[in-house]
């Protein structure tokens, strides 16, 4: 099987196997959509200060059902001995990482895509005339996030206290992401200005680039015996 | 507004070098206290650790 | 006060090294304290200055030795590399948190906050954390060889941090101008420069000072360690040790 090829068998694996049992996307759907209401709760009635708020509750939201993804990839592979069979096969295991990589990437995604409007909505922002620049806003961000949390996810997997240093472990270095996400997010929702974003997106895109290089370099190491 | 990459030095009569520095002996010898204090710590911890370590089993 | 036991003495050469640290430290706070004249903006505040710039680059310095400590430990498989990788990263966050306190320290008098988001302060900040999260997993695996080899792509991932982390620090902050803690040298007095320069040295060697009794002490560790596992080829002691 070409390396190409076991991407996709095993993000296709991955996104099935979601499709099926649906526990993340419930947990992550429920546990973005409780963010949103809680922070707006927390953040009060002023309407123009819950507008300028809605990007980073949007994308710290993300952060987490981020974590929650990535962790649970790992997690019910292990769990049925799925993942050392995995490892088995004759694929570099930079396949495998990808492939997770790439179902975790395309569900962040989509639930970006899904609960921009509803974030819009709650926290009356409107898009605008640059809103064609959220669903690319929405990819680069998700992959960032994606690549962090998929590679030490695969690190903690067999490590005790995993659920709590994951986001201890990622959250320093996704810092990046969240600040060029949100403020990249904010130039083209509020400030109606998705010129300000360029400088934004790129510097997600070369964040991206650096780590989807590095990761898939050196995932081998992490799961080795 | 104060511009921070303009340190220059000012012409500094011992008087008022001792009178500046009374006013100021607070923030200053608590930086520097904290930094003895930081080195002396670690130099502790690195001799207890030391000790630890070349001890043989028997001794503990 | 002294080992009963044969244990490795302390080299002479680091003894020597030691004791000149101690007295050159002596010597910049004197500079610091006395020799240094007031700032024309800071007046005796700029004294602290020295305290805090000596020290912030160090932990940097560190954190990269720890990186290439821990490719040559993927690269030879040697242990004595992942020991010096460790030893590096301990005094990095050691430092790291010197320079947040002092930073604060500094800050509070002169800026009157103790933050101010800082571009370099909070990139500090943030390799704290991922220095937290190195020793966090490092406590975690018991097998020396799988700790190793973790620690070293950890460390890898936090060096590879740095950059992005002081760009979005840096851009943050363009979003909340406010003062800045840093003391850039270009206008800078040739006494004051003097000073700062030989405080930063004194720095350098206490760095260089800590990390090789550091490495000394780990690899005692490991020996003793191996010496254990030789003497107990069953069940025995649980003790793991951690370099």
């Amino acid at each position: 099987m070409s390396d190409l090829a076991a991407v996709l068998a095993v993000a296709r694996k991955d996104l099935l196997q979601e499709a099926r049992g649906r526990a993340v996307t419930v947990a992550t759907v429920f546990f973005s959509a409780v963010t949103l209401v809680m922070m707006a709760f927390a953040i009060g009635q002023d309407s123009q200060l819950l507008q300028r708020s809605a990007p980073g509750v949007l994308w710290v939201a993300l952060a987490f059902a981020g974590v929650i993804t990535a962790a649970q990839s790992f997690q019910s592979d292990l769990e049925e001995g799925a993942f050392d069979q995995l490892l088995l096969y004759p694929v570099p295991r930079a396949s495998v990482f990808l492939g997770k990589l790439l179902a975790n990437w395309l569900y962040l995604t989509a639930l970006g895509l899904v609960m921009t409007p509803v974030t819009l909505v709650l926290y009356g922002a409107h898009a605008g005339a640059g809103a064609w620049l959220l669903p690319p806003t929405l990819a680069l961000g998700s992959l960032g996030f994606a690549l962090v949390a998929t590679f030490y996810a695969a690190l903690t997997a067999n490590l005790r206290a995993r659920e709590a240093l994951l986001p201890v472990l990622m959250f320093p270095v996704v810092v990046p992401v969240l600040l060029g996400s949100v403020r990249a997010s904010e130039a083209i929702v509020q400030l109606g200005n998705p010129s300000l974003a360029g400088g934004w997106l790129q510097l997600l895109s070369g964040f991206d680039l650096v780590y989807l290089v590095i990761c898939t370099a050196i995932f081998h190491l992490v799961v080795e015996e | 507004m104060r511009s921070a990459s303009a340190a220059r030095a000012a012409p500094a009569p011992r008087r008022s070098f001792v009178s500046d520095l009374a006013q100021h002996w607070r923030w200053v010898g608590l930086i520097w206290l904290e930094v003895s204090v930081a080195y002396a710590a670690y130099s502790l911890y690195l001799a207890a650790r030391a000790r630890r370590a070349g001890r043989r089993e028997e001794d503990r | 006060m002294t080992d009963t036991h044969q244990a490795p003495r302390r080299p002479l050469w680091w003894r020597a090294l030691a004791l000149v640290t101690l007295v050159l430290f002596l010597v910049g706070a004197y500079l610091a304290l006395v020799v240094s004249p007031p700032d024309v903006n800071q007046g005796q505040l700029i004294r602290m200055m020295y305290a805090h710039v000596s020290v912030a680059w160090v932990c940097f310095v560190a954190v990269l030795v720890t990186a290439a400590y821990g490719m040559l430990f993927l690269l030879r498989g040697n242990g004595i590399d992942d020991a010096r990788a460790v030893a590096n990263a301990e005094v990095a966050i050691f430092f790291a948190g010197l320079t947040l306190v002092s930073g604060m320290t500094y800050s509070k008098p002169t800026l009157n906050t103790y933050w101010t988001w800082d571009a370099k302060l909070t990139l500090t900040a943030l390799m704290f954390a991922l220095l937290v999260g190195y020793f966090v997993v490092r406590g975690l695996i018991d097998d020396p060889t799988r700790r190793g080899r973790v620690s070293a792509v950890v460390s890898m991932i936090v060096a590879a941090s740095l950059p992005f982390n002081y760009l979005a620090a840096a851009w943050f902050r363009t979003l909340h101008p406010t003062l800045s803690v840093a003391v850039t040298g270009v206008h800078v007095a040739p006494t004051m420069l003097f000073v700062l320069v030989f405080n930063a040295g004194v720095a350098a060697l206490i760095y260089l000072t800590f990390v090789s009794e550091r490495v000394r002490i780990g690899k005692l560790e490991m020996a003793r360690h191996e010496e254990r596992e030789r003497r107990e080829s069953g069940p025995g002691s649980k003790e793991v040790v951690r370099v």
